[in-house]
């Protein structure tokens, strides 16, 4: 925990020297070990259905497809959020997806979104990706750089699909975010 | 004073209501600033989270509706500033550092920093500093406010308590100077007013009944008084009385026998004197004695009818005889001194249940003054009749004599009291006769007084009730 702040402390700003036009592979094992935390402090902003809350007292955080130094991840591994402890799994088949509390979906999955996210089919599991158009086509919460800087949209109408509830103060932060209902989660 | 008092004790009241008032609106003022900072703080729980300064600057940005404060900052979990906002007038620099938690209060501000807590995690600090203008402004108008209330308060006090004393202290004074009055003056016939509230009218009831009841012994006092002083008077008369009387009787009693003595002396020291000089000298020696005899009788009997001794013999007796009797027994002494005695009786006079020789001594007495006074060539008339109502029998006897002063006329019937004491010397009697009668006639329920005008004559009355001393009331008398 105390090294996910540091990270985050350190690295609200991406650091690449290559400008604008980051090379994900240059500035890879610093990117996503931001995004990671990121990943880490999403939760805290998360509320999942009561049922799911009574599910047991590990926070499983699944990977689905080819994730950049998905060691990054393991970082999180064993670390406690709201009186859980965290796993992070690396799936092989989106059918091992719903029994995951967070599924983050990389760049590869691109192709079989729409499956996968079908998949789900509605089951609260908070879907992370950090692919362009993600969360347009159904994936929560999607981040991207911008100005070195990681941000992030949010699709609120899957959220409620699922039965997640995220903090206004998060959709507050988020750059875009689709499906918002007006004066309301 | 006590309007000074009372005044203390509101001003005590109103600073103690002052400091409570200053701690609650602290508290109040502390606990509403407490909410602001935990509310903007948790707003900004995200921004701290992902660092997203910017929003976490709008949400504190909301501060501004609040004028009170100064400056609000979040500092990270570290304790460097995350983001600021600095209100619109000219404030102090920002810490660098967050303070320690909990509130401070300046000369004129509220420092407040509280944490942030996400999920009962720290994740930040939040510190707020405003104004205490709010507080100053209320405390000054409650400052103004109390003190005019407390003027008017004591003003109206004021005129109450005076109106209090008028009522009060108006009818005590009052009071109070009657009574000095009433005490210099000696003065009780005066009286308090009865107004004013119940229990001084009642006092003045109180101090009017008391003065009531000194003014009366005031008169019994004066009265009594008079009567202990007529009666002194009375005893001193009574016994300057006395000392007359024994002096006067020592006196008479002397007369007669000074001349008896000296006749005897006389006729001891020349034995060879002629027997008709002799017998001469021998007859006044008798006189005398005869008189010193007749004084001491009438002083006998005097103290015997004073006394109550005196035996009275009643028996029904005929005015008319009694009063005959008398003439006769004094006509031959009239005649020689060429006096006329008249008679005019009434007829048909009831007849008197009294000690007859009583009765004609008075008679006797009242004739021989009559004699003894009325020059030669005088009248001396008796009357008798009836009067009433009340029925009485009425005896006078007038003459021509020189008549007695209006101031003797009631002396007279005094013991030893003569018509004048210059003609005491030149005429005989005891100066008891008159005394004597007036015991005689009052014992028997009658009136006895001489009228008499200067010159031309006295006019001696006695009376004596009929009806009671008459034949129908037997033994009336002891």
């Amino acid at each position: 925990m105390v090294m996910v702040f540091l990270a985050m402390l350190l690295a609200f700003q991406v650091p690449g020297e290559n400008g604008h036009a980051a090379d994900r592979n240059a500035s890879a094992p610093a990117e996503y070990q931001l995004k990671a935390a990121f990943v880490y402090n999403f939760i805290k902003f998360v509320e999942w259905p009561s049922a799911e809350r009574l599910a047991g007292d590990t926070l499983r955080i699944c990977l689905l497809g080819e994730v950049p130094t998905a060691a990054s991840f393991d970082d999180l591994n064993g670390q406690e959020v709201l009186g859980r402890r965290l796993s992070v799994t690396m799936l092989k088949l989106p059918q091992e997806a719903r029994s995951c509390q967070v599924l983050f979906l990389a760049a590869t999955q691109t192709a079989r979104l729409t499956e996968v996210l079908a998949i789900l089919g509605g089951a609260p599991v908070l879907t992370i990706g950090d692919t362009e158009g993600y969360a347009k086509r159904g994936v929560m919460i999607n981040m991207f750089l911008e100005n070195k800087r990681v941000r992030f949209e949010i699709n609120a109408e899957t959220a409620r699909s699922a039965e997640l509830r995220i903090s206004t103060k998060l959709l507050k932060l988020a750059s875009r975010v689709y499906g918002a209902v007006p004066g309301g989660e | 004073m006590n309007i000074a008092t009372t005044g203390v004790a509101v001003l005590v009241a109103i600073a103690l209501l002052f400091a409570v008032e200053l701690r609650t609106w602290k508290e109040a003022f502390v606990r509403d600033i407490g909410i602001k900072a935990d509310i903007i703080g948790n707003q900004c729980t995200a921004a701290l989270t992902f660092g997203a300064m910017k929003d976490a600057e709008e949400v504190l940005a909301a501060l501004r509706e609040d004028s009170r404060i100064e400056y609000a900052t979040l500092y990270t979990k570290k304790g460097g500033t995350f983001a600021s906002y600095r209100g619109r007038q000219t404030v102090p620099a920002v810490p660098a550092a967050p303070p320690p938690d909990g509130h401070r209060f300046g000369s004129n501000h509220l420092e407040l920093t509280r944490p942030i807590l996400l999920h009962e995690e720290r994740i930040g600090t939040i510190s707020i500093r405003a104004r205490l203008d709010d507080i100053r402004t209320a405390l000054t108008q409650y400052s103004v406010v109390s003190l005019i209330a407390l003027f008017l308060a004591l003003v109206v006090a004021s005129v109450l308590l005076a109106r209090f004393q008028r009522a009060v202290t108006g009818p005590v004074t009052d009071l109070a100077k009657l009574m000095e009055r009433v005490s210099r003056d000696k003065d009780y016939a005066r009286r308090a007013g009865g107004q004013g509230p119940e229990e001084l009218a009642s006092l003045a009831g109180s101090f009017n009944e008391m003065l009531a009841a000194i003014q009366v012994r005031d008169h019994e006092l004066a009265r009594s008084l008079a009567e202990l002083q007529n009666a002194n008077r009375k005893l001193t008369d009574l016994d300057r009385l006395k000392s007359d009387f024994i002096s006067t009787v020592s006196h008479e009693l002397r007369t007669p026998i000074t001349s008896v003595k000296a006749f005897v002396e006389l006729l001891l020291i020349k034995p060879n004197m002629p027997e008709q000089r002799k017998r001469s000298l021998l007859e006044i020696v008798n006189d005398e004695s005869d008189r010193l005899t007749r004084l001491i009788n009438d002083l006998l009997e005097l103290s015997r009818i004073e006394s109550g001794s005196m035996r009275w013999r009643d028996d029904e007796v005929a005015l008319r005889e009694v009063v005959e009797t008398s003439i006769a027994g004094i006509v031959l002494l009239a005649q020689n001194k060429g006096l006329t005695i008249e008679r005019s009786d009434e007829s048909d006079l009831p007849a008197l249940r009294v000690d007859r020789d009583r009765l004609l001594q008075v008679v006797m007495n009242l004739l021989s003054n009559a004699v003894k006074f009325t020059p030669p060539g005088g009248r001396i008339s008796v009357l008798t009749r009836r009067t009433g109502p009340p029925d009485e029998i009425e005896v006078s006897v007038a003459d021509t004599g020189p008549g007695i002063p209006a101031g003797e006329l009631q002396r007279i019937f005094e013991k030893f009291h003569r018509a004048g004491d210059v003609l005491t010397r030149s005429v005989e009697g005891t100066g008891l006769g008159l005394s004597i009668s007036r015991q005689i006639v009052e014992h028997y329920g009658g009136r006895i007084w001489a009228t008499s005008k200067e010159g031309k004559g006295s006019v001696f009355t006695f009376t004596l009730p009929y009806r009671a001393l008459g034949k129908e009331q037997p033994g009336i008398s002891p």
